[in-house]
């Protein structure tokens, strides 16, 4: 064999093996895709999570959601290119890796930058995977997660490109409360590179940093409500400490507050509630629940796409007195005269 | 000018209107007369607004019951004997405490900016979950005042 030829064959070669490199993740997920295993419902929804970023397409997607007994039906554009996800056309949400930017008046605004870890939903949730109906026009596998018997969401995941479709919410009693889902979608495929719109250099960073230490009266317990683990707690510029529980399906963020509670400035809309017997302000929102109330000391605002049922329960928990330290009690003893009204 | 002492609890009684007719058009009377009583009438009527602008506090629950079973355990001979070791230091600390609790700021006040908090919980479950799903709910522009 001359010189030449072994060259060309050894570069046969590398392409053989750089086309097999390329294909494996692609067999990797197409196994995920296909699997019935005990896994192949925590692996189908992670890859879910990577494939709107992964992919190239241009969609609409439907948001319903029920507030004051209505069911309630939005229109959003959706589209991916180069990794970057853009949400809305009047109200522009961009997302790649870990950043997350909304346009607002006076440009854009980060909102998040940093990578929480979910944990894993089969820790909870029974995950049971199946065909799935026709999503706008594609085909899906439908992944099921069932607590105690009932089904608390329903995800309908492309079964070509691993993109999620369908999302459904359900209540305690089996009902739907919340939908997202596309009803068109085009030019589904692997992101290339080469965006057309590049990411935005002239970004305002606003996005909240991770905290370490908690002062009194701030609290952060590590589990609260059915099942929440807490995943990361940050910090606003503005003092405010978020902290953000999941149960590997659904996300809780608790924002706590110093202060006392002033309602009058609350949007209008919001309905009485009570958590742990205190007054409690509820907005349904299309993305989920939001509760306000005050605390000790602390004015909490939980935010959830879990059912209100959850979030409740989630909230009380969290309402409950922390077993303060000596010093503390005793500090709390000799103020407490001077904090009346 | 030298009259009948200055009676306060008649000029409380004429501000609150709680005088009978008579008893009104005599301190009337002397009103017009005295500018001592017109004086007084000026200092009764500037601390009782005074007193009014003070903020209203509430003791926190339970207090008043804590102190009337204090009171209640206590037998009268020990509670008067030592009332008059304590009255001086009980009565300055009193004074101590409400001067405190008037001057002292109340706890801040804050509202949540809900609109904000639900874009910042978005944005965070979009990054541990599925993104679409939970980025399109906040890409409707309807809802809490948007």
């Amino acid at each position: 064999m001359s010189a030449p030829t072994r060259a060309a064959d050894r570069g046969h070669a590398r392409l053989v093996v750089a086309l097999l490199v390329m294909l494996l993740p692609l067999g990797a997920v197409r196994a995920a895709r296909g699997a019935t295993g005990p896994d192949a419902g925590e692996r189908l929804l992670e890859e879910a999570r990577r494939a709107a970023t992964d992919h190239e397409f241009a969609g609409v997607v439907v948001v319903e959601w029920v507030e004051g007994g209505r069911w309630h039906r939005e229109r959003v554009a959706v589209s991916g290119e180069s990794g970057i996800l853009e949400v809305g056309r009047e109200r522009r949400l961009l997302g790649r890796d870990e950043h997350r930017l909304v346009e607002g008046p006076d440009g854009w605004l980060l909102l998040w930058s940093d990578r929480p870890s979910a944990p894993s939903p089969a820790a909870k949730y029974e995950l049971r995977v199946g065909p799935g109906p026709l999503v706008a026009g594609r085909a899906t596998r439908l992944v099921e997660a069932v607590l105690a018997g009932e089904v608390r969401e329903r995800s309908y995941v492309d079964a070509e490109s691993g993109l999620l479709l369908r999302r459904e919410v359900l209540d305690a009693d089996g009902r739907v409360v919340r939908v997202v889902g596309f009803v068109s979608v085009s030019g589904l495929r692997p992101a290339t590179g080469g965006s057309s719109e590049p990411w935005p250099d002239d970004v305002e960073p606003s996005a909240p940093e991770p905290v370490e230490e908690l002062d009194d009266p701030f609290r952060a317990p590590e589990t609260a409500g059915d099942g929440y683990g807490l995943v990361a707690r940050h910090r606003h510029a503005d003092g405010t400490l978020q902290l953000f529980y999941s149960d590997g399906v659904f996300g809780i963020s608790v924002f706590e507050q110093r202060g006392r509670l002033d309602a009058r400035r609350l949007p209008a809309g919001g309905r009485v509630d009570e958590v742990a017997g205190d007054e409690a302000h509820r907005y349904p929102v299309p993305g989920g629940e939001v509760l306000v109330w005050e605390g000790d000391e602390l004015v909490f605002t939980c935010v959830g796409d879990a059912p209100i049922e959850d979030l409740r329960t989630f909230a009380e928990d969290l309402a409950r007195e922390p077993e303060p330290g000596i010093l503390t009690s005793l500090a709390r003893a000799v103020l407490a005269p001077f904090r009346w009204g | 000018m030298s009259g009948p002492p200055v009676p306060e609890d008649g000029l409380s009684g004429y501000l609150d209107g709680e005088l009978t007719p008579a008893e009104r058009a005599e301190v009337e009377d002397r009103l017009e007369t005295s500018p001592e009583w017109r004086a007084i009438l000026a200092e009764v009527t500037e601390a009782r607004a005074a007193v009014r602008g003070l903020p209203v506090r509430e003791a926190p629950s339970g207090f008043w019951d804590a102190v009337l079973s204090r009171g209640a355990e206590e037998r009268p001979v020990e509670r008067s004997r030592r009332w008059q070791v304590l009255a001086p230091i009980a009565a300055t600390a009193a004074a101590a405490a409400v001067l405190v609790a008037v001057l002292l700021p109340g706890r801040e006040t804050v509202t949540p900016a809900v609109p904000a908090l639900v874009d910042a919980h978005a944005a965070e479950a979009s990054v541990a979950a599925d993104p679409i799903s939970r980025l399109a709910p906040i890409g409707v522009p309807v809802g809490l005042g948007r």
